[in-house]
């Protein structure tokens, strides 16, 4: 068994969506103890919380506009978490909603600091997703879900299944390999409803979902017909949601075989 | 009481309870209007007009 490096580590948390609600007992106390605190947070008051929980705190902020594109944004991030991690620190890294979910420099730094001996370990966070799945009344399990991110969607041109739910993220900066200060996604939606065209008929009801940020308040949701997608302006951080349109026929035979 | 004071509170209370209201009272009157208009956006903004791009943490591969 590979020997743990015992004076430095790396644990990532979510902070989830809604402003401390989300906020689990393990990535407090894990924010609250660490040498270091690193966090990417969408949010002001997160912010300020985070900086008052632990005097050793840095914003990762900075290394995305030292960037174009965002690719090179996240690589950077990567490799900062690790230097720090390198200086023999028990470093926590923050990140909005859940580490992971279409999240990709906190993963990457915890692949690297295990292949280096360190003790890395990703803490769960609640994710858009699990909020859409909440707040729209959805089971994933009931007929499976496909969930893309919307450019990746396009530009690897996948397979959709429309008789499983399908969420497209970050719907508001589709087509976007760089930083968007204002969003302009109408040529996105165009190419993204031309693609769904080949799945769904034009007057799917579709909807635009965002979660709440902010305890009190109530999650927004946009129901509207597919072709009306390009027409509609989604907020910063709405996710689509395209229910099922049809039911797949089971294989009786595949049944039989299972079963026997 | 400070907004962040406020919306921790508010995390820890359920919505039915009648310290619910008389809290959301003591916010900043801009911040209760998008409060109650339920703008979590121009909440944020009028807390604080940084820009912040952490949702933006990962791109298609090309």
């Amino acid at each position: 068994m590979q020997n743990i490096i015992k004076n430095a580590s790396l644990i990532i948390v979510g902070s989830g969506i809604k402003f401390m609600s989300h906020l689990t007992i393990e990535a407090k106390a894990n924010i609250e103890q660490a040498d270091k605190v690193l966090y990417l947070i969408n949010e002001p008051l997160m912010e300020s919380w985070i900086n008052e929980a632990n005097p050793n705190t840095e914003s990762l902020e900075k290394l995305y506009t030292n960037y174009t594109l965002r690719n090179d944004s996240y690589h950077a991030i990567t490799r900062y978490i690790l230097e720090k991690l390198y200086e023999q620190k028990h470093i926590c890294v923050v990140i909005y909603g859940h580490p992971t979910v279409f999240a990709k420099p906190a993963l990457e730094a915890v692949i690297e600091a295990k292949v280096e001996g360190y003790y890395a370990k990703i803490l769960p966070g609640i994710s858009a997703e699990d909020c859409l799945f909440a707040d729209l009344l959805i089971n994933p399990g009931s007929v499976g879900c496909q969930s893309f991110e919307a450019t990746d969607l396009l530009v690897h041109r996948r397979k959709i299944d429309p008789s499983c739910h399908l969420i497209l993220w970050q719907i508001s900066i589709i087509g976007e390999l760089t930083h968007v200060k204002k969003i302009h996604p109408e040529k996105g939606l165009k190419m993204l409803l031309e693609y769904l065209k080949k799945y769904y008929s034009l007057n799917h009801e579709v909807i635009l979902y965002t979660a709440a940020q902010y305890p009190g308040l109530e999650p927004v949701i946009t129901r509207v017909r597919l072709e009306q997608l390009p027409n509609t302006i989604p907020l910063r951080l709405s996710t689509l949601y395209i229910p099922p349109s049809n039911k797949s026929s089971s294989d009786k035979f595949m049944l039989h075989l299972l079963t026997q | 009481m400070k907004t962040i004071q406020v919306l921790e509170q508010l995390a820890n209370i359920a919505h039915y309870n009648n310290q619910f209201d008389l809290l959301v009272n003591t916010l900043p009157n801009e911040i209760k209007k998008a409060f109650l208009k339920n703008d979590g956006e121009l909440v944020k903004s009028l807390i604080s007009n940084k820009e912040y791009f952490a949702d933006e943490v990962d791109v298609a591969q090309i």
